[in-house]
């Protein structure tokens, strides 16, 4: 049971439906989470609560991959699992950012259209209580500056897998400094071509090799 | 996009050869090391194998775009390479991952200099897979330039080139026809559907590498099947046995001695040991290439001890974080302790998984000055 902080009178989801969610997502049953996470919400139940949920069963689902027992497909599965869930409650998460770990803005840079690790570290991240805005793949510096400008998040995200598009990581930071952006935003990079060298020659705050260490180093940034 | 075209860039590729073979004439050539090592003899020295692809358009300064559309601009990339780094032969090709999908029709787009993206699977629906056909690669996607390319090494360097028939093994072309969630979802929700499709993979493969060994009349040094995408972790070991081990090892019954890369743990897994020996010996893959990704997990006793004990050849590969981003000294120390356990008596050898574009020359030089270095038999290191 999950007690729901913000409401005086004590109140608490329905076992079973948040026991099914977490199962779902655990087990990558997109279905059984989208009906679990509508059952949720017909509760009653704040969707920060809901996506507290969600994020115990990403950790267990991440804990399960450092143990070597979940695979990729495994985590792919779970995070279309938790995003299955999350599309009933996208409309009502607008209106509650505050109450979010933090908020971030990612993509995969420009060149590069290798999104398989980027979706995991999204969906890790929002099951970590973080709100994100994730622009997809060939994300442009531009895109990236004009939704810094409307979003105003506290952490950008970017990731390169293949090697020739690392230093697009180094044109968004460029172009975060000429916009006036960079000292508001903390700068995240990542992707199979990415080491944590990197961190200094892109001129970025922090490295995540993958998707659990993300999720760290996102908390840290937050906070810092 | 390089201004070397037409009879410049032929000068070139003739000089460049000939300079390669008078180099290359003074030693056994890559075949005969490489044979000697496969069938657990010792040659003069071990063979310097290279996967170098986009790091030789850097040396050559054409671009990437090039060498992927351009048999001529590959064949000059990689003998500026060659030569440049005193590499034992010259061959392969830059891109081997995509030539199945645009064949088949998939929309595929080239940037100037990185390689060839998919932009989106073939088969987004189930009818979609009925709907196509095995290509003619003779004249669909780039199959002309692929058997282009092989010719052209043959003309131009004869026995000193090193010509493969390469084709993507069933699991990496599905990958690249249905998209990697895609197919992962199949497997979850409709197996029978991902059977299917890896069949037709299965039957695309076969008629690439024909149509590449015909080609050639038959004089391929080999042929061999990528599957980078076959890995793991980035598959589970249940899906490396009930899907890519069974589709690969269909499709090497048909094709004869071929070699396959895929099926293995590039992190360690408790029984990491088991599936490599698995693979190897269900697939009867000609030679076994295994790199380990993370860290220095893969104790390559255990790999020497594994391919003495099923008399099998396997290649180990040093990874391409280690080869551009340590020091030349710290790749002559791991190439020295690698080759002291995995080279005495034949059977193994090492192999460069991957020269990453921005390696540093230096670091380049040093791995093939440290596999001629301390690869001399009999080994000798301290």
């Amino acid at each position: 049971l999950i007690r729901n902080p913000n409401v005086k009178e004590a109140r608490f989801l329905p076992a079973d439906a948040e026991g099914r969610l977490v199962e779902a997502i655990i087990g990558g049953e997109s279905e059984a989470s989208s009906r679990a996470t509508q059952d949720l919400l017909r509760s009653d139940i704040p969707p920060i609560e809901i996506i507290r949920s969600m994020g115990k069963a990403m950790d267990v689902v991440g804990k399960k991959y450092e143990a070597k027992e979940y695979f990729v497909p495994d985590l792919v599965m779970s995070a279309e699992a938790m995003n299955e869930g999350l599309k009933s409650l996208l409309p009502k998460l607008q209106t509650v950012g505050k109450e979010f770990v933090g908020k971030i803005v990612i993509g995969v840079c420009r060149g590069d259209t290798h999104d398989i690790g980027k979706n995991i570290v999204v969906a890790m991240l929002r099951g970590s209580g973080f709100y994100v805005i994730d622009l997809g793949i060939d994300v442009s510096p531009q895109r990236f500056i004009e939704t810094i400008k409307k979003e105003k998040p506290q952490i950008v995200g970017a990731s390169s897998y293949i090697s020739t598009t690392i230093d697009e990581l180094r044109i968004l930071n460029e172009e975060m400094k000429k916009a006036g952006f960079r000292r508001q935003v903390k700068y995240l990079i990542g992707g199979a071509s990415v080491y944590p060298k990197h961190v200094g020659d892109v001129g970025a705050d922090a490295f995540a090799n993958d998707a659990m260490e993300a999720v760290e180093v996102a908390k840290k940034l937050v906070k810092a | 996009m390089s201004n070397l075209v037409g009879s410049k860039l032929d000068a070139e590729i003739d000089r460049l050869a000939g300079q390669f073979k008078e180099m290359a004439s003074k030693e056994p050539s890559m075949s005969e090391r490489l044979m000697n090592v496969m069938v657990f003899q010792e040659p003069d020295r071990l063979p310097v194998v290279m996967q170098i692809h986009d790091h030789s358009a850097r040396v050559a300064g054409v671009t990437v775009k090039e060498i992927c559309t351009d048999p001529k601009k590959l064949l000059y990339a990689q003998l500026c390479a060659a030569v440049k780094y005193k590499f034992d032969t010259v061959g392969g090709l830059a891109d081997a991952y995509n030539f199945e999908a645009e064949a088949l029709g998939a929309k595929v787009f080239f940037p100037e200099d990185s390689f060839p993206v998919i932009l989106e699977p073939l088969i987004k629906e189930k009818n979609d897979l009925s709907r196509l056909k095995v290509p003619d690669f003779n004249k669909d996607g780039r199959g002309p330039y692929v058997i282009g390319a092989s010719k052209l090494y043959s003309d131009k360097l004869g026995e000193y080139g090193f010509t493969s028939a390469v084709a993507l093994a069933p699991w990496s072309m599905a990958v690249q026809l249905r998209g990697f969630n895609n197919i992962i979802r199949d497997i979850r929700k409709n197996p029978e559907f991902a059977h299917k499709i890896l069949d037709f993979c299965g039957d695309v493969a076969e008629a690439f590498i024909k149509a590449q060994r015909d080609a050639l009349g038959g004089g391929v040094s080999m042929s061999a099947l990528g599957d980078a995408f076959s890995s793991i972790p980035p598959i589970s070991p249940q899906i490396v046995y009930d899907y890519v081990i069974p589709h690969t090892t269909e499709v090497i019954e048909r094709l004869g001695p071929t070699q396959w890369t895929g099926g293995y743990p590039i992190v360690e897994i408790p029984n990491w040991k088991q599936i490599l020996e698995d693979a190897a010996v269900k697939s009867g893959s000609l030679v076994n290439m295994v790199c380990n990704l993370e860290s220095d997990w893969l104790p390559p006793q255990e790999i020497k001890e594994m391919s003495n004990r099923l008399h099998k050849p396997w290649f180990y590969g040093i990874r391409a974080g280690i080869i551009s981003k340590s020091t030349p000294g710290q790749i002559d120390e791991h190439v020295k302790n690698l080759i002291k356990v995995l080279a005495p008596g034949g059977g193994c050898s090492v192999f460069a998984d991957q020269i990453p574009r921005d390696t540093p020359p230096e670091n380049v030089h040093a791995l093939v000055d440290s596999i001629k270095k301390y690869g001399r038999f009999p080994i000798s290191i301290e």
